[in-house]
Parts: C-alpha cells; structure tokens; sequence
C-alpha cells in the first residue's frame, strides 16, 4: 500500500534515511513532513490495518475506513435494535476490506452484551457475534483473514472471581472461535488484556500486555507461539507515567515499534519511539527529531511507519522510512 | 382484469414499500435481517437473549460496570453518578476539549476528544467523563472542573469535556 496516496490533498512524510539498518543505538526518522488537516477531533487515534486507515466514534458507534487512494470506501454506523447505547470498543478491517466491530450494548432494562459485529465489504452488516463471557479489548484481522482477539472473561457479578482463561481468542472468517491460547494464569497479573496492545502484520500477529511488559508473538495460521519476551518497560502502577504505551507497530520486516512514555521531572510525560530487539531484549530508541511533531504511531505500513500529530490544534499524518 | 392487476400492483407496491421502511435505518442505510451468533455459530433469539438485567447498569449512560472509584489519591474529584450528568448525556450537548494544555479553543460537533496516553485533559468549567480501567474492567465516571491526567496512573482512554447546556 502506498500511503503517499493517503489523503490526497495530504503529502505525508517520506523519511530517507541515512546510515547503515539499525547502526549504533539509534534510528533516524527522517524527512520533512507536510501535512493536512484531517478532522479526527471528535474520534479516538485511529490506526492502520492491512492497508486501510481505521476510525471509530465509540458514543455514535460508526466506522471510517479509508482506501490507499484515500477514499473514504466504507462509513458504516451500527443500530442494534432494543439497545439503549451502542459503546464502540475496537475495528478493525481485513485485508478484503471487511470491517469487525467491537462493541458492547446493553438494554434499558440493564441487559449488556459484547460483540462483535461483522460487516462485508460494502459495509452491510453481515453477522452479530455475541462474545459472552468473553470481553475483548482489542481486534486485528490477520492476512489469512482470521480475527484476533485480546480480552478476558468476566462474571455476571462483574467480580475479579473468574476462572482460569485463555485471553487471545482467533476467530474465523464464520465468526466462529476457531482456538485460544495464552492462559490467564501464565501471566503475573489476573486481567493481562485490560491494557494491552494488538497489532498483525502479514500472518504474524503481536500482543503486547502493558501490565507485565510482556510481549508475544503468534503465528496466524498454526497457532503456534513464534515467542514471548519481557521487554524492558517498567510495569506501571498507580500513580505512575512512566511505562505508558501509546501504540505499537510491527513491520513487514519482523520491527516492533513502541511508542512509551517516560515521566519528566515536573511529571509530564514524554512520549518516546523504540524499536525492540528481540535478541538483547532491549528497547532501542529511535532518533525522530525531524518528526517531532509526531507522536502518534498509527500502526506499520509494510516496512513504514504510520504516523500522527497535532500541530496548533490541526492533525497530521505522516509516512516514515527507517532503514 | 385490468382492474385487478391494478389493484394487485397497488398492493404489491405498498407491501414493498412497508417492507423496505421495515429494514431502512434512520440514516438511510437498508439493514436487513442478520444472524446474531455466539462463539460457537449456535443462532441466539437475540443479542440480548438469556441475559439477565443488571441494575448497575445505567441507563443511556456509557457505564457497563459498577459505580466508578478512585485508583489514585489525586483524583479526588471523583464522584458517582448523578442525574445531572445523565441529563447531559441524553441531549444535544456542545463541548469543547483538548488534550494538552487547554482544554478551551477547539470547537467539537462530536463529544469525544482523542487525549492519548500522557496528554491531560482539562476540564476548565466543563464536565469531563472518562473510561478508565482498573482491575481488568473499564469504569466510567466523571469529574467537574477538574483535571484527568491521561497515562497517570490508570489508563484513560475516550475521555470528553462535556459543557453542561445548550449549544450557544
């Protein structure tokens, strides 16, 4: 996909780098960004999946997604009859340009459900998956066209009095769950998904679980576990900035990509980008001082990085090499 | 026989079109009849089927989970819920948000302001509703006047300033 074509009133940065792959301990992102306004003001960031832009509004519960000549190829809202409130939680869009929808509803009356909601590519909605007892907090298509889940089982009491669960849930293109993996109590923390990250490039998909700094990487296809590293982030707690993940990316080429926040001496955070380096188990920081205005990481696009940032109140988006 | 192919028309046509207004959605976007599935591809009634109600859900208000609570001294703007703020959530609301250094300035047809982890939102003379997680489940609150510190500590994700009134 080529994201030049983004936006196409909207020259995104393209980084030419130089420097040999990865030399010393940093990476540069280089290129002077030119930017435009896109009016995300009243949606979350959103983020790049299999070659679409992906934004939701989780109070109106409506998807946008974006094709690679930038056009706005599905605008889709959902309405699910004797619900009172709609809440969307995650989208995320297949290779094919189908959309998932992760959402909850719940009834005047005070019944609730999760779901997922499965539209087709012309963005009629295609299937209702109700998750129950299982919340999903993140969703990511895989190429082979499989839906990945990170989440977590509740209780009709809404008690941490859960048994013993997996927390990635596959789905197929049915909406059936095909496998799970991970359990619940392979982690040092009950909930691990509640802040998590999830992202897929090709059939290799990532998770990151913020609150015990590990990350795991699967296999699409098999199911098999390609590896599980603790990366070097201090797990936060109360109170705590330092550690916050704002976005993750994974390349083409195998790259993690973390934007983390460090804390100032005034506590401010700072967001910082880091590649992980699977072999020293170290976070290596990359040099994006010539695009500081971005701090957002959409997600990858093939061996680029996606990014976002607000300058005087208008957002940019930007294209970054890093070779 | 012309009459009653006429009025075989005319009938024909009205059924269509009641049929059409059945699964037309108020957008404008034809819905029409869809599976609702669980996990396993077994049909349910409905989405809400064998789902018993829960009285700490709140009606019309984002709030899935029990009453919010602090995860952190310094947020001790933390309130319950009020029937004020449902009043806001349930009509036309104008806000205002930013995430940074104001919170005044940028005008917002939506509610919703995209604050990202590290960035505040300050709520100024603005109601500021939050999701924040704890515990493994999101909970929802608000605070008047205050200041939500995305990234400090919990996590804050969909925060909004909400100014309670008309729009001007």
């Amino acid at each position: 996909m080529n994201f030049l074509k983004f936006f196409p009133r909207c020259i995104v940065a393209v980084g030419i780098m130089s420097g040999s792959m990865f030399a010393g301990e940093a990476l540069s992102l280089n290129g002077t960004p030119a930017a435009t306004l896109v009016d995300i003001r009243d949606r979350p960031v959103p983020k790049v999946q299999n070659g679409f832009v992906v934004s939701f509004n989780p109070l109106i519960a409506d998807v946008w997604l974006f094709d690679e000549s930038g056009n706005r190829v599905n605008n889709v809202r959902l309405s699910i009859p004797n619900a009172s409130l709609v809440r969307v939680t995650d989208a995320a869009a297949s290779p094919d340009g189908r959309i998932a929808i992760l959402s909850s509803a719940a009834t005047a009356e005070g019944q609730l459900a999760p779901f997922i909601a499965w539209m087709d590519s012309s963005g009629r909605l295609d299937k209702v998956v109700r998750t129950t007892p299982f919340v999903a907090h993140r969703i990511v298509f895989a190429k082979d066209g499989t839906l990945w889940a990170v989440g977590h089982l509740y209780n009709d009491q809404h008690s941490t009095d859960v048994p013993k669960h997996d927390v990635v849930w596959q789905f197929g293109s049915d909406g059936r769950m095909l496998r799970s993996l991970l359990p619940s109590n392979s982690f040092s923390h009950p909930f691990p998904s509640a802040t998590s990250w999830l992202t897929a490039s090709a059939n290799t998909i990532a998770v990151y679980f913020e609150r015990t700094s590990e990350l795991v990487e699967i296999d699409s296809t098999s199911g098999k576990l390609l590896g599980r590293w603790t990366v070097p982030v201090p797990a936060r707690s109360a109170g705590e900035i330092a550690g916050s993940v704002g976005g993750i990316a994974l390349t083409s080429s195998g790259d993690v990509v973390m934007v983390i926040s460090s804390e100032d001496e005034k506590r401010v955070a700072r967001p910082g980008f880091f590649r992980f380096d699977r072999q020293s188990g170290t976070l290596i920081p990359l040099d994006t001082s010539k695009v500081a205005a971005y701090t957002m990481l959409l997600g990858a696009d093939g061996d680029r990085l996606v990014l976002m940032g607000q300058d005087n109140g208008i957002f940019k988006f930007a294209l970054a090499d890093m070779k | 026989m012309p009459r009653f192919v006429a009025k075989l028309t005319i009938f024909t046509l009205i059924a269509c079109s009641s049929f059409i207004s059945l699964y037309t959605h108020p957008g404008g976007r034809a819905l029409r009849p869809y599976p609702v599935v669980d996990t396993q591809g077994r049909r349910l009634a409905s989405l809400f089927a064998d789902i018993s109600p829960d009285p700490r859900v709140v009606k019309s208000f984002p709030t899935f989970f029990p009453k919010p609570r602090a995860c952190s001294a310094s947020r001790s703007g933390l309130q319950g819920l009020s029937s004020q703020i449902l009043n806001a959530i349930e009509r036309p609301v104008y806000a205002q948000a930013g995430c940074g250094t104001s919170c005044a300035g940028q005008n917002m047809t939506g509610m919703n302001y995209p604050c990202g982890s590290g960035e505040n939102c300050v709520s100024g003379n603005y109601l500021l509703v939050y999701e924040d997680i704890y515990d493994g489940v999101w909970y929802h609150g608000y605070m008047e006047n205050g200041q939500w510190s995305c990234g400090n500590g919990c996590q804050c994700r969909n925060t909004i300033c909400i100014m309670l009134g008309d729009p001007p």
